[in-house]
């Protein structure tokens, strides 16, 4: 903390010193402002000319000036008056004082409606500009009469105006995408604002456009595996959608739906991620210089945004895959005045193998493996101040397999029944209200709710010999927020972008709550639960940040945020400081720094090596501390070739503590039904460090990326490992990926990647011992730590292809056609020691394979 | 049927594409002393001593040059004498064991620092009931049916394992098995997603029933040639509890390809192994 505010003051002298020049010693009696000018003119050799008509009756109060800069003596001078001063060299003009002016308003797409968050608009005579906001707001305060405005959104026509501004003028744009102007040309792109200009870092926006033309797994777009091609992002286990970021877990990414949070969003054991692509507006990464304004998790934010809905006219989009089918629908319910989208997703082999598998020898009598997800959404504009949104969404998987078993045909009405259910799932809704209050402020106020539960239940029953007994358990696991949240977005001038706001959430956990039912012919003969119960508590944040350009070389975003948790009795609080600043230098290459520390209340367990919807989510307690981290990282970025590419190098120093794990050999899975997950888990820390490159293309034919990482991260938990420092599962050294895509015609788009990385850390037995019940036997693996071996390294090709066509009708129709592993790389994905025939002296592991080579096909139709 | 040819040269590309094996160099440097003993109510104590051994020998090398000494609530009691049993080199007390005092044994080899491990033997808890009876398939019995009952003391945590053993005849002689019957599990205590349903032990934490009176069903195999059964059934102490879970879960997942390694759970200082308190009942049935 001493640091920051260390930083903080240097940044202000910086800020000040920024502005000195020559110095002077001057002394005025209470006299006219023509005489006191007339002193400065023989002190400074200035000439100043002004209306003599404009200082008349102007008195000047009686004040001296120690080693003073001659601008503030005469800005001190013209204080409280009408007057402001221009100087070029020594002549200086008095002029009346330009009376500053807001212009303010939305930005949107002048086709859909849409909302365009992260639009450039600049003022390029005043070397001033801003960004809209997420929900496409913009303010700017200048003091001009008029002024030229440039408006411009990667994707959309630049639109170029110039404007009289009034006291306080409200002007909403809607810009012209480029596929309406030019037909055929592909311009795909995030957020214009340039990466030199802002003070931001280790933060990458992707475009929805870009996950669709990456190659699929069974047809799937899949928004998480094309986050897993940036630098810094690992993929954990192949062929999955975890995220692994810098170092961090899967339950270290705060995975924002519409400001709600996310759980394990993950379809079919995690292979795929929650999100149906077709709702998706704007998807922001940060890996690291949080803002302020988020909170509560370690390693990343992934924030989503989901379409409004067209205002204009009725969209629709379907599609079909090897796996799923998704039908979405957008439009105006009030032209210009209530828009809805609804967008859908099933998975659907099990509805073409339910009458084979039920054909079977040992037919299950219930046969269900699936997955759906359902985004919806309404938008109201109540007035021009006033947006209105409800954003939905819905997804869930759920298996089962229920047999019934008659063994013996002379007593048919014996029988055993075993019905195994499993289902996960979130459900998340937020409410949520802008508006503008005056042209320099806006609010963000919400509503949110969100679940995500697991369920397992087992049911067995037996009849025998006119007995029936019967045997039900249930798992249940998973965790609630209901809260709200408000942000202000405060512009007092084109220097000054302030945010502040304020967050409560009152989460429910239920970390792995077993029950039990036993009946004895009806008779219940034990009804219990283990000693896991639900745990309350409520998390409190408040936050304020401003992103100040210091002088025009020298940017910093300075922010607080402030969280507690209430839970047990205990009552947690952290002061986090969160900077990030630019400085240009010369040949516009922007150097950056950043310092963030990130406090987390909740955490998972996990005790395998794949991150599957079982994993338990459990809060902070009274025993169990919140993780915390500090991430440091320091980078240049610059756009080159006239900005076609965008060069980012950044080096990050994490170190997490109190980061939670079982205990060696412990699991709520397999302490069976015991007691409290508390006494299971270790407390240790962790340390994450490397390196990422990124060059990128985001205009133009070709587009895509190439990312370098160089990255350690490891573990120490006293009760982990012997206690001794361990690589993280993923811990992975080097990292490539090459994403290219290459619109070849109007109507083909191919599209390649590449990743290499180093092989993975896997745990086998260094020895083995005597099995306590069995002499001279030795049957017991011994393990001398984990993560100790590495195989081989890890590459893949993936290669796809698009081909769309425009039909006269309006439709457009889009055939993809994927090809993953194209040269069919064996890449261990888990490994399984052999003991059989092993030489002395040597160890033999058998790996595994997810994803040999796999050819998709899926199609498309969009009116 | 070109078809279905192409499907089965795809799924045979697959399978192949699955599995490959790597041979490393084993780092070595990581043998420790092994301590191994239950402890019993008025039984004499039965050490052995080993040492652990690289991972691919499956050889157990009994220390006979080891020093085993026993200790009762902290006080020297005697130094365990070794014998020749079969394979294997068991460490033996003269004095029977009994209930209600700590006992801690110490084992010094050459080379190594002292090991040493400790616990208690647990109360017997009064009030379990067992059952059995034949499931016929027409005229014959294919399997049986095993009904477990405890009325566990709520004043305590308490732990269990049950298992099954059997005796037969073949050719004229008798054979009791030592191997433990497999037991159809009746989804009690299978949370594994993929799990086994049957065990060899059912191995009972009283967390979900403490001071309650549940009741347990179990399938046996088909084992219509036994003469009779031996249901036994032991009280554990936690750090045998443990040591028979941890090793139960170690050995399910030895073929499972993403569950995270298991350690097996040991009391002993400096080493490796377990000395565990436990109190054992059986219950026979002569079908």
């Amino acid at each position: 903390m001493r640091i920051y505010l260390t930083s903080m003051l240097i940044l202000c002298c910086l800020g000040l010193s920024a502005r000195q020049s020559g110095r002077l010693t001057i002394s005025f009696h209470r006299t006219t402002l023509d005489t006191a000018f007339r002193m400065l003119e023989a002190k400074t050799g200035w000439h100043i000319s002004f209306e003599a008509s404009r200082t008349k009756g102007i008195m000047v109060a009686a004040r001296t000036f120690k080693d003073a800069d001659p601008d503030a003596v005469l800005s001190s001078l013209l204080a409280g008056t009408p007057l402001g001063f221009r100087r070029q060299g020594i002549s200086v003009l008095i002029i009346p004082r330009p009376v500053s002016k807001t212009l303010s308003g939305f930005v949107s797409d002048v086709v859909s409606g849409e909302r365009l968050p992260g639009v450039v608009l600049a003022v390029p005579d005043f070397r001033q500009g801003t960004v809209s906001n997420t929900f496409g707001y913009y303010s700017l305060t200048l003091p001009a009469d008029s002024l030229r405005l440039q408006i411009q959104f990667m994707g959309y026509r630049r639109l170029d105006t110039v404007l009289l501004l009034q006291p306080d003028t409200r002007l909403n744009f809607a810009l012209e995408p480029m596929s309406q102007v030019l037909g055929e040309v592909t311009v795909k792109g995030s957020k214009n604002e340039s990466i030199e200009q802002s003070s931001q870092m280790s933060r990458i926006s992707i475009p929805i456009a870009m996950v669709g033309s990456t190659p699929r797994i069974l047809g799937e777009k899949d928004l998480f595996k094309t986050l897993q091609m940036l630098p810094g992002v690992k993929q954990g286990t192949e062929g999955t959608s975890a995220l692994l970021v810098r170092g961090g877990t899967p339950d270290q990414n705060l995975i924002l739906l519409d400001g709600a949070p996310l759980y394990n969003p993950m379809h079919l054991m995690g292979i795929f991620s929650t999100f149906n692509t077709a709702a998706l507006k704007d998807v922001t990464l940060y890996k690291g210089a949080f803002p302020a304004r988020y909170g509560g998790r370690l390693s990343s934010v992934v924030d989503i945004t989901t379409k409004d809905g067209n205002l204009q006219k009725m969209h629709g989009e379907a599609s079909i895959g090897l796996l799923a089918a998704s039908l979405s629908v957008e439009g105006p319910l009030k032209k210009d005045k209530t828009s809805f989208i609804v967008s859908a997703r099933r998975s659907y082999p099990d509805l073409i193998a339910t009458p084979f598998v039920k054909k079977g020898e040992k037919a299950p009598e219930k046969f269900m493996l699936n997955f759906y997800d359902i985004n919806a959404k309404l938008h109201h504009r109540i007035s021009e101040k006033d947006q209105l949104y409800l954003s939905i969404y819905s997804g869930r998987d759920h298996m089962r397999f229920k047999y019934k078993d008659v063994k013996d045909e002379n007593a048919p009405n014996d029988y055993s029944i075993t019905d195994a259910n499993v289902g996960w799932g979130n459900h998340t809704g937020t409410l949520r209200w802008s508006h503008v209050y005056s042209p320099k402020l806006f609010s963000n106020a919400m509503l949110i709710g969100s679940r995500y539960r697991l369920k397992i239940h087992n049911y067995t029953e037996d009849k025998y010999d006119g007995e029936i007994n019967a045997n039900r358990q249930k798992l249940h696991s998973g965790i609630e927020d209901y809260g709200g949240k408000i942000d202000f977005d405060y512009r007092p001038n084109p220097a000054h972008t302030v945010r502040f706001g304020a967050s409560s959430m009152y989460r429910i956990f239920t970390p792995g709550i077993i029950s039990q039912k036993q009946t004895d012919n009806g008779e219940v003969v034990m009804d219990s639960t283990n000693s896991n119960q639900r745990v309350r508590g409520t998390e409190l944040d408040v936050y304020a940040e401003d992103d100040w350009e210091i002088s025009p070389r020298f940017k910093a975003n300075l922010g607080l945020h402030w969280s507690a948790f209430a839970v047990q009795g205990r009552f947690y609080q952290s002061l986090q400081p969160r900077t990030s600043m630019r400085y240009l230098l010369s040949g516009n290459w922007a150097v950056k720094a950043s310092w963030s520390r990130m406090t987390q209340y909740i955490h998972l367990l996990a005790n395998n090596t794949l991150s599957l919807p079982t994993d338990l989510w459990v809060p902070a307690t009274s025993r169990i501390r919140p993780q915390q981290a500090d991430q440091f990282a320091l980078g240049v970025a610059k756009n080159l070739w006239k900005g076609k590419f965008e060069f980012t190098a950044e080096a990050y120093y994490k170190n997490m503590r109190n980061i939670i794990e079982y205990k060696d050999g412990a699991g709520y899975l397999t302490t069976g039904l015991s007691d409290g997950w508390q006494e299971h888990v270790a407390a240790g820390k962790g340390e994450a460090y490397g390196m990422e490159l990124l060059l990128r293309k985001t205009t133009g034919r070709f587009t895509g990326w190439i990312g370098y990482t160089l990255s350690w991260s490891n573990r120490q938990m006293d009760q982990v490992s012997n206690g001794q420092t361990f690589p993280y599962k993923y811990d992975r050294r080097h990292d490539l990926h090459i994403l290219l895509t290459y619109k070849l015609t109007k109507g083909i788009e191919l599209t390649g990647s590449w990743m290499y990385q180093s092989s993975a850390p896997f745990t086998v037995a260094v020895g083995r011992f005597e099995h306590a019940e069995v002499p001279g036997y030795g049957g017991v693996e011994q393990f001398a730590g984990r993560n100790n071996i590495r195989l081989v390294p890890y590459h893949r090709l993936d290669l796809g292809a698009n081909f769309i066509k425009h039909k006269k009708n309006g439709m457009t129709r889009t055939w993809n056609v994927s090809v993953l592993n194209a040269y069919n790389r064996f890449n261990p994905s888990f490994v399984v020691q052999n003991w059989r025939d092993v030489a002395p002296g040597k160890l033999e592991v058998r790996s595994v394979n997810f994803m040999p080579v796999m050819p998709s096909i899926s199609y498309q139709l969009k009116w | 049927m070109k078809k279905t040819y192409l499907l089965y040269l795809l799924a045979a590309v697959a399978v192949a594409g699955c599995y490959k094996t790597y041979e490393l160099e084993w780092p070595g440097g990581y043998t420790k002393p092994v301590i191994n003993t239950f402890i019993q109510h008025d039984s004499i104590l039965k050490v052995t001593v080993s040492h652990s051994s690289a991972p691919e020998e499956y050889q157990v090398y009994h220390r006979k040059d080891a020093t085993v000494k026993l200790y009762a609530d902290g006080v020297y009691q005697e130094t365990l004498q070794p014998r020749q049993v079969a394979h294997a080199i068991i460490f033996f007390s003269q004095l029977p064991l009994s209930r209600g005092t700590r006992y801690l044994v110490t084992a010094e080899i050459p080379g190594f620092p002292m090991a040493e491990g400790e616990d208690i033997i647990p109360s017997p808890v009064p009030g379990i009931e067992a059952s059995f009876s034949p499931i016929m398939m027409g005229n014959y019995v294919s399997n049986y049916r095993i009904k477990f009952r405890v009325h566990d003391n709520g004043a305590e945590h308490n732990y269990y394992r049950i298992r099954l053993f059997f005796k037969t005849t073949f050719n004229g002689h008798t054979y009791t098995t030592t191997v433990p019957s497999r037991l159809t599990n009746d989804g009690t205590e299978n949370w594994e997603l993929f799990g086994d349903d049957s065990v060899e032990e059912v191995l009972l934490d009283d967390a979900l029933f403490n001071g309650r009176s549940p009741l347990y069903q179990f399938k046996t195999h088909s084992l219509s040639y036994a003469d009779e059964f031996y249901l036994e059934v032991s009280q554990l102490t936690r750090d045998a509890y443990q040591y028979f879970r941890s090793a139960e879960l170690q050995r399910r997942r030895r073929g499972d390809d993403i569950a995270e390694k298991v350690t097996v759970h040991s009391n002993i200082r400096n080493g490796l192994g377990i000395v565990g308190g436990m109190t054992v009942q059986y219950f026979t049935y002569k079908p």
